[in-house]
């Protein structure tokens, strides 16, 4: 191999280096064979003892790519948690929201069915003085049950809406944590 | 010998070089390969890095006799480095010796010897 093949080989692994960069090496090696041929080494010599050209690209791309590193960094991480936020807003989308608005749903009926039960004893009331007295008090007797059932299922209600309100904060916290955490 | 401790020695000793004069490339890569064997031509990487590092800043000096030499001077934060690494030798070496004596004064059939 010459000083050519050499320098040649040497600049062909480090084409992914600003041109800048590769000038900068391939002179610091240019000067070194023109101080080994002036010590009166030769060509093959001083290329021996250099090294192979593979070697020496690796250490200047191994040194490139630390340096790289540094500032690509937070661009990536605000890439990835762009992507979180993206993934986790289509995950929510597809598998919370059906679930979460049946189950508002299923609790709003429930509290309409309480309700409806709790007024139960109007019309029972209503009906006794206005149709058969005899009918009235059975139903009245019936009408108080359902106003017993649809209390407590209002506070039982109550206390399932606060568990489920509970949930969902810390659910959303938790979503809130993962985006946070992976912008850090 | 391993790669990386290779490396971290080859450190040591351009920034070691450098603490009496100024040193050009040629004259590291000559003073260094005088003492062990290594493959030259990364020393000029690890220079490049260790400039880039802010441990040695560089210039030029025109040569009547041969091509312009690139001079290596150290920093106040490259002589603090050198400072760190040499003590940092001294005491990983001063072991390496120590378990060396130990291994010789155990050898009974003198394989060390």
């Amino acid at each position: 191999m010459t000083k050519m093949e050499f320098l040649n080989e040497l600049r062909s692994y480090l084409h992914k280096l600003p041109v800048s960069d590769q000038e900068d090496i391939l002179s610091d090696y240019e000067t070194h064979f023109e101080h080994g041929l002036g010590k009166g080494k030769t060509e093959s010599e001083v290329i021996q003892s250099l090294g192979k050209p593979k070697l020496i690209a690796k250490e200047c791309l191994a040194d490139y790519y630390i340096e790289e590193e540094r500032p690509e960094r937070p661009s990536s991480r605000r890439f990835r948690s762009t992507y979180m936020l993206i993934g986790l807003g289509l995950f929510n989308l597809i598998f919370l929201v059906g679930p979460f608005i049946a189950c508002i749903a299923v609790v709003f009926s429930f509290y309409v069915t309480a309700i409806i039960l709790c007024m139960i004893p109007l019309v029972a009331l209503a009906s006794f003085f206005i149709v058969e007295p005899i009918e009235g008090v059975f139903s009245l007797f019936v009408s108080f049950i359902c106003l017993g059932i649809g209390l407590l299922m209002w506070t039982g209600l109550n206390r399932f809406l606060i568990v489920v309100y509970q949930w969902f904060i810390r659910y959303i916290k938790s979503n809130y944590k993962i985006i946070k955490g992976e912008a850090r | 010998m391993n790669v990386q401790f290779k490396k971290g020695v080859l450190t040591l000793c351009v920034l070691v070089l450098a603490v009496k004069r100024d040193r050009y490339g040629y004259e590291l890569v000559d003073a260094i390969s005088e003492k062990f064997l290594i493959a030259e031509g990364t020393i000029y990487p690890l220079l490049r890095r260790l400039t880039k590092e802010g441990y040695f800043t560089t210039y030029l000096v025109e040569s009547q006799e041969g091509p312009p030499r690139k001079y290596y001077q150290l920093t106040d934060e490259g002589r603090n480095y050198a400072q760190g690494l040499v003590k940092e030798w001294k005491s990983f070496s001063a072991s390496v010796n120590q378990l060396i004596e130990e291994g010789i004064e155990d050898d009974k059939d003198g394989i060390l010897e």
